[in-house]
Order: C-alpha cells, then structure tokens, then sequence
C-alpha cells in the first residue's frame, strides 16, 4: 500500500508520534554539521539534511555502552543494563538502513543473536526518508543500496517537493499511517507515474558507477606491495571505522571507582586498523604491518563478507571518502587496486 | 601559524624542521601529505626517519641540536647563488647585512662537518626553498626545545624573510601549537611579561590600560617564568598554584622537580584528574573538563572557536573561570563574572586582536582567526601582509652553538624525547581513554639496530636508561627510525616518566628548557 502525505503534515506527524515514542531523527547543528539523535522538540529536525556525520547503526551500536554494572566485587551486585525503550527513527537513509541491515546479519550470527544490539532493534519503527541528491562522496548507487530503498524500512517516504511518497515496509509501518491516519491519503496511480519519473530524476544525479563488487577478484589477487603503497598514506585514527555504518568491531573495559569497587563493564568502537586490536600477549601480532591490517579491512567489506553472507559490507555512504585525509576510502581504494 | 592550515591545500612546498607532524598535529600532517600527493615538494629536517620521511623529496638527517648551523647554511647558499629576495629585504627588513656577515662562514663543507647532513643536500635543498614561491615553513619543538630555541626561531624568521616567503598566501613561518588551546592561553597572557594579546606589562601605558579596568594598581615587573619559579621553590617561591599541567611528570629532571616542589609551603594543583602532581598538593581544585564547559579555544591557526557545555560539570568540579573569580574574592577582589560570555566582553574590550569577537558571532561562523579588530572585521587567515607588527622585519644574526650536554665516554648516548601518535603529554586524559592505552599501554626506547646488537638487546626487551639525573626502565624497540647513538623516547607515561633523564638547562630568554637532547647510557636488564 502507497500514500501521499503533503510537505506541512511532517512536523505534526512527528509531533504525534513522539508523545508515545523516543523520536531521533537528523539534526543540523549551527555550524552546518549534521548529527542524528534523540530529539526535543520537533522544530530541531531537518527535512532537507544530507548525510549525517555518524550513521542511525550508532543509536543500536553506540560508540560506548555500558553492558552491566556492579556494587562491588560479589555477584549479588552485578545489574544487566539493556535499554531498549520503543523508538521511532526518521530521516534514515536509504544506505544507512541497508547498513543496518547488514548489522543485523552480522551480529545475529553464530547463534548468538548480540543481548544489547536486537532489543533495541525490535524496539524501532524505522522511517526512510530517501535521498534526492548524492552528498559529496555518495556512490549508493554503485552498490546498490540507495538512493531508494528496497526492503528492511518500516516505512520510506520520498520527498516529490511539497508531498511525500510514503511507501509502507512493514506490518509496523501499516500501523504508524493507520495510527494517523488524517496524515495520509491513498497514493493515486498518477503519484506512482510522478515518483517513478522522480526517481530517474535522482538517479541521473549520480556520478558513473564504480564496480565495488568487481574488486571481489581483483583485491584477492592484490599483491601485497599495493597494500603497503596505500596504507602508507594511513595515519592511524580509525576515522575510517568510527564513520563506518557497517563497522561492528568493538573492545571491552571495565571501569571501576577504585574505593568502592563499584563501576562497569563497558563497550567501545574499536578499530582493525590499529595495531592493538589484533596485538597478542607478548607483543605478538599477525596483522603487525599496517599494510595487513588496511589490505585485510578491505578483504572484510568486499571479499569475505561475500563469501559469508552474500553481499558486500559496504552501501556506498561516502563517509569515509570524506573522512580519510590518506585517501583510502573505498572509491580510491577500488580504483587503485582494479587498475594500478 | 603565520599562515592557516587550509592553506596547505595550495602550497607548491613544505618545509618541515623538527616537527613529526603526522603523529603530533596529524590534522595538518595529513593535509601536508594529501598536498604532496598532489605534487607540493616536501623537505623534512629530522634526526628521526618519521612518517613524513617516507613521502619526503629530500629527508635532511641532522644531528640533534644542529637547527642553527643548518639554517644558517641555507641561508649561506641562498645568498652566494643570489637565490635572495633583494627587494623584499630592501623594502621589508632591517639588519640584513649582520646577517649576510654571520652567515658567511656557514658554507656547506663546514655545515656539513657540525650537522652530518650532506653538503649536496643542503645546497638541493635551499635552491628548492628559495625558488619555489608558495613556500611553507613548518617547525616545532624540535626547534625550541633547547638551550638555543629563541634563536633557532629567529633563523626560521630569517630563512623567511632571505626568500621573501612570508606575508602571502602559502608563505609563512609556522610554529604549530600543540593543545586546542595553548595558543589562547598565550594569547590571553598565561606569559610572565605580558597582558592578553601580548601587551607588554613592562610598558607604562599598558599598565596604566589594565590598572584601570581591573581598579588596581599592577606591579611593573614581570612574573618569572614556570622553570625559574622550580628552581626557586622554598627560596623565594613559598607557595604555588598549578592549573592544568601535571608539572611532575611534564618538566626535565624531575627527580629535582619533586624535591623542589616539597619544599613548597603550599601548592594548590587545579586538575581535572589527580595526576602526579595533584597528589602532591595542599589542596586539589576538581576543575571541569572540555565537555563540561562554555567557552573559546584559540587553536594553533589563531582560530577562535566556541566549545559548548555537553554535560554538567562532574562531581564538585567547576569551570576554570568559576575556581578563579571565587578564590579572587575569597581574597578580598570582587571578580564577579557571571558567564564565560561575559569575560570574553571583557578580553575584546581590551584585547586590539580580539577586537572584533564575541560570542554572537561566533554562534554562526566556524571560528574567527585574530587579528580581527573591530566587529565588521573577517579575522585574518595569513599575517604580516604588507608589513610586519612591528614595523620591518628584523634579522638577527645568530650563531650555532652546541646544546648543554654533550655525550662522553660514561653517557655515550644521546636520548631526544617527543610524543607519539596516541598519547598526548602525561596521558592524563588519554591514559584513561581504554582504546589509546591499549595502542601503547607502556614506554619504549627507540634503539638503532647497530647499537642494539653491539649491546646484545633485542626487541622488545627491557633495558634501563640512565643519565647523570636518574634512570629508569622501558622496552627496547629496535628500529632504524634513530640513527645510531640515538635514542628516542616519549614523555607519555608516569610510571617511566622519561624526564627523569632530561635536562633542566634552559634558554635564557624564553627559559625553555632543553628537552630534545641530553646524554644517557643504556643497558640490557
């Protein structure tokens, strides 16, 4: 089922939604930066952002969690923190739900579906708003997963200037747009005619498409001395990691008031590019090189993540085109490593 | 920075002397790099083979201490192939011809002789930097940390001025500052001799200035600086109150510095953890950190930026500000401030460079780089256009002279200390973030492989490092990275703090102590 909702009905329907519901959702700072999180007051919300700065994967996967706390040293004291409060989404870009998706996979795998990840994710209705123009560095369209989604959304709405085409996803969605029903109105067969030709629209906007999936065969056969070539350009921040949608490494720490042996268990990003992450005792390490590690990060988004699921790890947000002052993001990377 | 960092964009040349850029201001290292690979030339002066060695057209491996004698041998080969800027000296400077006569004996045989670096290099090397316009001169503590850093600078400032390289876009010197903000906490007078914007206190009228807006009469002597006031500690020092800086640690010898220290009748340490130093203490004033707090960083391109309050101040901590104004009317002042944004009203009301900023401005603007002197002004993204702040450019001739501890038959070795790439200063803060200990959880001494072998240490090993002032235990990481005789080591790490080793001498004008070279000896344990 399709609807129509017109451009003024956004906010209301946001306002709505949030008295029942945690709403986040993009929001541009004054300096221009793009953020997505929790909001206060619906007015904070940008209909118009581009790409935020960190993905939607860090509302279910924030950069650090605390898994459980404890009083002091004995079992007794020891509290599980789950919070996973009902939670609407909107704004979400069509690749950063496709990361999301991506996510999903990985971290219910190997039968044990992640205890902090999937009730926060059970507990999400997700509203796509697709995209109408690539942000710098954008290349969804190379693969395949934007501007528009396919699949995975609650519910994805269309911005065809001055009203939304609001296609539904899910039971979830059906029930937000029965919910508020005044909001919608059925989409006629001339909306149909009007998002497709907008669609090519879009579509046209993107530059040529990069054959991320063709590097498959091609960064197998890399030899390594390519490898050393690109990560010598690599400073080491993990930037590339940390604005990953699709990035699920992470490292465990406990923090502890030193007093009163009270404190917590904690997870935090963690990175495959630096040289700790794979460090063994004694300073051994098999990805000592940053050659390895940068060659094997890349192996993980293009190779094995095909191998193992099917698809690739990477949905072509762009952030790390941006983010990476060496030049080693997966535009520049694929090219290089296709023709060197 | 004469210049602002996003000039490096455009730059046709860098270069580098004493700066391992990449791993201490990786920000601009990485756009440095990112320009080279767009075909900007890139000449680093180091001891150490480092990061931007790799990409570097030339790589000059001086021996520690030797910047002058290499500066003044650029400037030798300048001026005998006629590579100067006669006009620019002509019209912009004064006291060129002390210069030309210092330099004259500064040939590149005999640099050679004092800096290792060889007599072709330093010739490619100045004819590159002389005849390329868009010219940018980096340098860091590798350049002021020694008994000579004052006039290491002034041979910076002389190089620029020969060629001509400063006052335009992409020609510049660029000292790089290492905090968000100790450039604002120079540029707010955290100096001995001057007031905010470097007011001079020995001048009458800006005594008079700041008299009046404080209502108090103010001293006409200049403070001492904080290695003086060490050395002086229990003598005329009695007291000391320490913001910020985890002195105990962060100074050379620091065996020294604690003694002095105890001597103290009182110290008060305003820290945002209890550091070393903190633990010292009469009385610990919790301050609140960056996320917990209003106000302006002035970063290493004079850039004034807005920080916002995140977060309530943690526990009993409070702003910097706030501690301040209380104890000063604690003492019988009045200091009433009520918001940063008030004290910022006060820094432009006094401040001619900080003139045109406040904090509405800064609410829609991505910072403003001073001089910005008036309200309608844009701020300044490169200095020194047309003229310099002091009217012409002045060279001053200077002389090498070798640093205040020589290696000998009992401490063969030379040790530079510096940082790395995760650690920043005593790791107060970054000790405490789990994935940057994790990166390097302990120190290490970085050892040339010759060496290594002849003392029968292999990597990863610990060994001791000793110098006349103390010693101390770390790992050995073997690596060309130091040349032979060289050791290398970063001052992250409390529990083998490499100041032990280090020596106190220091400049006599800035008083920066000489923290890139000492002598040590080092042995299998």
């Amino acid at each position: 089922m399709s609807y129509i909702t017109k451009r003024e009905n956004i906010l209301s329907l946001l306002r709505r939604i949030q008295k029942n519901n945690k709403l986040l959702a993009p929001i541009k700072t004054p300096q221009g930066d793009i953020t997505f999180g929790p909001v206060t007051d619906v007015k904070e919300v940008d209909l118009e952002a581009g790409r935020p700065i960190i993905s939607a994967k860090s509302s279910f996967f924030p950069q650090e969690e605390t898994m459980f706390t404890h009083l002091g040293t004995s079992h007794d004291g020891i509290q599980e923190t789950v919070f996973a409060e009902p939670a609407v989404y909107y704004g979400v870009k069509a690749c950063d739900l496709k990361a999301i998706n991506i996510v999903d996979t990985f971290l219910g795998d190997f039968g044990y579906p992640d205890p902090y990840y999937f009730p926060k994710r059970e507990n999400s209705t997700i509203i796509v708003l697709s995209c109408n123009y690539p942000d710098e560095g954008c290349f969804c369209n190379s693969t395949g997963s934007g501007p528009f989604a396919e699949k995975g959304y609650d519910l994805q709405m269309t911005d065809l200037g001055g009203k939304y085409y609001v296609t539904v996803g899910s039971e979830k969605g059906q029930e937000l747009v029965n919910k508020f029903t005044m909001f919608f109105t059925e989409a006629t067969t001339n909306d149909d005619e009007e998002l497709y030709n907008h669609e090519a629209e879009v579509l046209a906007r993107f530059g040529p498409k990069i054959d991320v999936s063709g590097a498959y065969q091609a960064i197998k056969e890399s030899d390594d001395a390519q490898w050393v070539k690109i990560s010598s350009r690599c400073l080491s921040c993990g930037g590339c990691s940390f604005v990953c949608p699709t990035c699920t490494c992470y490292n465990v720490t406990d923090r502890m008031n030193t007093h009163t042996l009270a404190g917590s268990r904690n997870r935090v990003w963690d990175s495959c590019v630096l040289e700790g992450f794979t460090r063994m005792a004694g300073r051994h390490n098999l990805e000592k090189d940053k050659a390895t590690r940068i060659k094997k990060r890349f192996l993980h988004k293009l190779v094995y993540n095909v191998d193992r699921y099917g698809e690739i790890a990477c949905v072509g947000c762009g952030r790390c085109t941006v983010t990476c002052l060496g030049d080693i993001d997966m535009v520049k990377v694929v090219k290089e490593v296709i023709s060197p | 920075m004469t210049n602002s960092i996003n000039e490096t964009q455009n730059a046709e040349l860098f270069l580098v002397i004493g700066s391992n850029t990449t791993e201490a201001h990786p920000a601009i290292g990485g756009r440095m790099l990112r320009a080279v690979r767009r075909g900007a030339k890139l000449i680093v002066v180091d001891p150490r083979k480092i990061h931007l060695t790799e990409y570097a057209d030339l790589h000059l491996q001086l021996k520690g201490g030797t910047n002058i004698a290499f500066l003044n041998g650029m400037i030798n080969v300048i001026i005998s192939e006629g590579l100067e800027d006669g006009e620019f000296i002509a019209r912009r400077t004064e006291d060129y011809d002390s210069l030309k006569q210092v330099v004259a004996k500064y040939t590149p045989d005999y640099v050679e002789r004092i800096t290792g670096v060889p007599a072709q290099d330093l010739v490619k090397a100045a004819r590159m930097y002389a005849t390329t316009k868009k010219a940018m001169l980096f340098y860091c503590l590798g350049v002021t940390e020694f008994t000579f850093g004052v006039d290491a600078v002034k041979s910076c400032a002389n190089l620029a001025m020969v060629t001509g390289h400063l006052g335009q876009e992409c020609m510049g010197v660029n000292p790089i500052r290492g905090q968000n903000n100790v450039q604002g906490a120079c540029d707010m007078g955290g100096l001995p001799n001057v007031f905010s914007g470097y007011q001079p206190v020995a001048e009458e009228v800006f005594r008079e200035k700041f008299s009046k807006a404080w209502g108090r009469k103010i001293s006409d002597k200049p403070g001492i600086s904080l290695t003086e006031m060490i050395h002086n500690c229990g003598k005329n020092i009695k007291a000391l109150y320490i913001m910020g800086e985890n002195t105990v640690v962060a100074e050379p010898d620091i065996n020294a510095v604690k003694k002095s220290l105890e001597k103290l009748d009182f110290l008060i340490v305003q820290d945002i953890f209890m550091t070393e130093t903190a633990r010292m203490a009469d009385v610990v004033f919790p301050g609140a950190s960056f996320a917990e707090k209003d106000g302006t960083f002035t970063n290493t391109e004079r850039r004034v930026q807005r920080v916002r309050r995140a977060i309530p101040p943690v526990g009993r901590a409070k702003p910097d500000w706030q501690i301040i104004c209380e104890l000063a009317s604690k003492m019988g002042y009045d200091m009433n401030f009520s918001s940063a944004e008030e004290i910022m009203e006060e820094i432009s009301a006094l401040t001619p460079s900080y003139g045109g900023i406040n904090y509405k401005r800064l609410e829609s603007v991505n910072g403003l780089q001073w001089p910005c002197p008036t309200e309608e002004h844009p701020g300044t993204g490169f200095q020194h256009k047309g003229t310099f702040t002091r009217g012409k450019g002045k060279f001053f001739a200077v002389d090498y002279r070798p640093p205040a501890e020589l290696p000998d038959e009992n401490y063969p070795f030379t040790l530079i200390t510096g940082r790395n790439y995760f650690h920043y200063h005593t790791a107060t803060m970054t000790g405490r973030v789990s994935i940057l200990k994790r990166e390097f959880p302990d120190n290490y001494v970085e050892i040339n492989p010759a060496d290594a072998q002849a003392l029968g240490i292999k990597n990863g090993w610990n060994v001791e490092v000793s110098s006349r002032r103390g010693k101390l235990v770390c790992w050995a990481m073997v690596t060309d990275r130091v040349p032979p005789k060289t050791l290398y080591m970063t001052f992250h790490f409390p529990e083998s703090a490499c100041n032990v080793l280090t020596n106190s001498a220091y400049d006599p004008d800035a008083k920066c102590p000489e923290l890139k070279y000492c002598a040590v000896r080092v042995r299998g344990v």
